[in-house]
């Protein structure tokens, strides 16, 4: 019985984590090309160590927000701008 | 000729590494035109170290010379050094190179195959290679070898006989950095990693490999020069790909995916030859766990090596920052290895009355000098001293409980 209620309350809490994060969006590669250049529109590169370094490519641009210095950038932008944060 | 053969691709394999080209790169951009006289200041210093680790006189026993550092330092000493260098740069580098390696296929060839799915499946086929047999892994490296110093010299030649947006070199900038210049003795470590059952003279074979490896580089920094601001270099991580992309587009990209992923295979299966051999023969000689070095003919350790990565991979440590300044540790660990080591041999020549080598002290001082200067003048020294401490603390804290350990049977 204790092992039903833990997996009944361990797929609550999985499938709940995307209600709890909010509304937040993916948007595809060809509407961030068209909206690149836009003055709303702040691109941040949240790639850390090797997945940023060893790339070859990164958004015109782009600004580097590693995740581990949020506090230094998370209050840096306009609420009302678009942000788009990418990793891969 | 095949163990020549092969000492020379292992040596090759880290000089000529994805982690070496951008090293070389970045030293490039800091230097411009004073990179030549530093490249060959710097051959000739690795030479010497060279000649003297890999010395005719020194006795033909065990694996980058911690039986002879054992002899004239001690044992516990020259256990704790091997692990500590052996296994930090083996774990940590090939972790670095092969998630590059991801990224270069990714990046450069088959955008949907996953970047991780790549460099997994490349430690996959090497670990495969190394249970397969010595012979296989011996085979492998000759092949990764061959392969990644052709398309290293296609491009070197697109470069020479190509032009297009070519820059004048002779007048580039020059700038004298200490920091670049002490960076490049780095380049050449693997003048250690020569595997030989008996001492003979190897030392036209070593000169020939660093004085190639030294050309090379040479070549390589004239077209950098050539092709790509020496700030842009400086700065970028991936300063090799740059250059690549100027020299022919879009074939030199191509070229230096090649040469990134063989490198990568090159200097993994290298790693893992030596330091799996490395600790068979400690093994043998009561310094390691022989059920770790000699179960199975020596194939668990690449295997252990294999699942340890595939962990450092899976648990994210590609992702972080703080990997960097573990590899650098891990490379400062094997030119403190290399200097101890000179200084062994140099001990031990000198006893048998070949004063004439007493040249190797003053080698090891200066590679002594080069591990103390890189490590207090980087950025992140707190973080590389603490890796350095800790992993040499470990190492020691084995070493003294092993060795202990069998002194207490042998005495029983």
């Amino acid at each position: 019985m204790k092992k039903i209620l833990f997996v009944v309350l361990f797929t609550f809490l999985v499938s709940g984590v995307p209600v709890l994060a909010g509304n937040v969006q993916l948007m595809e590669k060809d509407e961030l090309k068209s909206l690149l250049g836009s003055e709303n529109l702040v691109v941040l590169d949240v790639r850390t160590g090797r997945d940023w370094s060893s790339s070859e490519f990164k958004i015109e641009g782009a600004v580097r927000a590693p995740s581990a210095d949020f506090s230094s950038w998370g209050t840096s932008y306009a609420k009302d701008a678009t942000i788009v944060l990418y990793c891969a | 000729m095949r163990i020549e053969l092969f000492s020379i691709s292992l040596m090759l394999a880290w000089m000529l590494s994805p982690e070496s080209l951008v090293l070389l790169g970045n030293g490039i951009g800091d230097q411009g035109m004073a990179v030549f006289p530093m490249l060959v200041i710097l051959v000739a210093l690795s030479a010497g170290a060279a000649l003297i680790v890999n010395h005719s006189h020194l006795p033909a026993q065990g694996f980058g010379g911690t039986l002879l550092i054992r002899e004239q330092v001690g044992k516990v000493a020259a256990l704790s050094l091997t692990l500590s260098s052996r296994l930090s740069v083996t774990l940590l580098a090939s972790c670095a190179m092969l998630v590059t390696s991801g990224f270069a296929f990714n990046e450069i060839f088959v955008y949907w195959f996953p970047n991780f799915g790549f460099a997994s499946l490349l430690l996959s086929c090497i670990v495969l290679v190394h249970i397969a047999g010595q012979k296989w892994a011996r085979l492998a490296q000759a092949s990764f070898m061959v392969i990644l110093v052709a398309s290293l010299v296609t491009l070197l030649l697109l470069g020479v006989i190509g032009g297009e947006g070519a820059r004048e070199v002779g007048n580039q900038t020059t700038t004298i950095s200490w920091t670049a210049g002490a960076n490049g003795l780095l380049l050449f470590l693997g003048y250690d990693l020569v595997v030989s059952k008996e001492r003979k003279n190897q030392a036209p074979m070593i000169l020939t490999v660093l004085f190639f490896a030294c050309s090379i580089f040479s070549l390589w920094a004239n077209l950098s020069l050539k092709f790509v601001d020496p700030q842009r270099l400086a700065d970028s991580t991936i300063p090799h790909l740059l250059v690549a992309r100027e020299i022919a587009p879009p074939l030199g990209r191509y070229l230096m995916g090649i040469v990134i992923i063989s490198g990568t295979c090159a200097a993994v299966n290298g790693f893992f030859f030596f330091t799996g051999r490395s600790l068979n023969h400690l093994a043998g000689e009561g310094m390691f766990p022989q059920f770790l070095g000699n179960l199975w003919q020596g194939r668990l350790l690449p295997v252990v090596f294999g699942i340890a990565v595939t962990g450092m991979m899976f648990t994210g440590l590609a992702g972080e920052e703080i990997l960097e300044a573990y590899l650098r540790g891990s490379l400062l660990l094997w030119l403190l290895h290399v200097s101890v080591h000179s200084y062994a041999a140099s001990r031990y020549l000198m006893r048998s009355g070949r004063i004439a080598l007493a040249y190797g002290v003053l080698v090891s001082i200066v590679c002594l000098g080069v591990f103390l200067f890189l490590l207090f003048k980087d950025d992140n020294v707190v973080a590389l001293i603490r890796f350095i401490v800790i992993t040499l603390a470990c190492s020691l804290a084995f070493s003294i409980v092993w060795l202990g350990y069998i002194k207490k049977l042998v005495t029983i």
